[in-house]
């Protein structure tokens, strides 16, 4: 097996694997999406909403917001001795308190005061609600770990998606140099190179053909490898990109091991 | 994860994994697929909103491997190759914060 980070900035991870097969892959992707942990608002309390917005749709938008998850310090709900009644140990509170004076007021993200500093929105520029002249919101927050499996606001990513690593082939003797290819193509993969036609960046290829197609004497060929893996995780902000797929492999191989743990004594 | 055995033959083995879903119960069938001695590996999902699979393993009986023992060792080469991943990630993830 071999790992190779091909780029990693704020919170988008894209890395080559060779050497796995296409249901290790998709594990990997579904363990990102529904297993791996994260901090979301379960529930809130509304002391005063005089704004325009039910306290329903207000709640439901408070959830969405992706919170920075301090995995060391809290419990899921299910592990923590309290036994999910909820306790400082599996859960935070948030508040927001904001009113308008004279003009319009737009409450964000970034209004909300957390009990613990490392526990806070990833962005403080989500927009939650318009407030008008003289309405004002008094909200208690309460944030808790879950996982994607429970609601799809746990899940600490917003993309995870893995797509094969693609061959690009030019038959220099049908090439004609047209250059056809060059133009079409959305990536940029074909340049012209001292007069013979060459290939750039062939892992940025969406395999889309649209070259293929264009192709008049039929010199290029698109293919892929089926035993690598281009992986790109995007997080929601709530944990690193690189930490989501650490954490993913933990969870994987504590679920491969409760099951041997169970067929070894059969 | 909450396994429980549905049918235990020498040859046939029959396990429900509560709360798994495709992706480990899709990776434990290519798992045990690629073992020669495997006459049958499959899974079912009774209802998409039960997350119950069923995996199934059957051997040939003619080369005499008995169904748990062809099922443990398919789980230990996938925790190894899980091993191998989670060991590769950090080593690649150290590299590139040097670089
Ligand atoms: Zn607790």
């Amino acid at each position: 097996m071999d790992i190779m980070i091909i780029h990693r900035q704020d919170d988008v991870i894209h890395f080559l694997v060779e050497g796995i097969d296409v249901a290790f892959a998709n594990a990997l992707r579904r363990t990102m999406l529904t297993r791996v942990p994260a901090m979301a608002i379960d529930e809130v309390l509304v002391l005063e909403n005089t704004s325009v917005m039910y306290d329903e749709i207000l709640a439901h938008r408070l959830g969405l917001i992706p919170l920075i998850t301090d995995l060391e310090s809290y419990n899921l709900p299910q592990d923590c001795d309290c036994e999910g009644k909820g306790c400082s140990l599996c859960q935070c509170t948030l508040t927001l308190e904001k009113e308008s004076g004279s003009e319009d007021v737009v409450v964000y993200s970034g209004d909300l005061v957390s009990q613990d500093p490392k526990v806070n929105p990833s962005t403080g520029e989500i927009p939650l609600v318009k407030l008008a002249p003289n309405q004002r919101l008094i909200i208690e927050a309460y944030a808790r770990l879950g996982t994607g499996l429970e609601n799809a606001k746990f899940q600490p990513v917003s993309t995870v998606a893995y797509k094969y690593v693609p061959i690009v082939e030019v038959d220099k003797d049908k090439c004609t140099k047209c250059e056809a290819c060059v133009e079409v193509c959305p990536k940029k993969i074909f340049v012209i190179d001292k007069d013979t036609l060459a290939t750039q960046n062939t892992l940025d290829c969406t395999m889309c053909e649209l070259c293929v197609q264009e192709c008049e004497p039929g010199a290029i060929t698109i293919g892929s490898k089926n035993d690598a893996f281009l992986f790109k995780v995007e997080s929601s902000g709530a944990l690193a990109p690189e930490a989501i797929v650490e954490n993913a492999a933990d969870t994987l191989k504590k679920r491969i091991r409760v099951s041997l743990d169970f067929v070894g004594k059969l | 994860m909450k396994p429980r055995v549905i049918e235990q033959e020498r040859y046939e083995l029959k396990i429900e994994f509560q709360e798994e879903d495709h992706g480990f119960c899709n990776l434990l069938r290519k798992t045990l697929l690629e073992e020669p001695a495997v006459e049958f590996a499959g899974y079912n999902i009774d209802h998409p909103l039960l997350a119950s699979p069923i995996v199934t393993v059957r051997t040939k009986k003619s080369s005499k491997r008995q169904a748990k023992v062809v099922l443990r060792e398919a789980l230990e080469k996938m925790l190894a190759r899980t091993e191998e991943f989670r060991k590769d990630v950090n080593q690649a993830v150290s590299d590139y914060s040097v670089d």
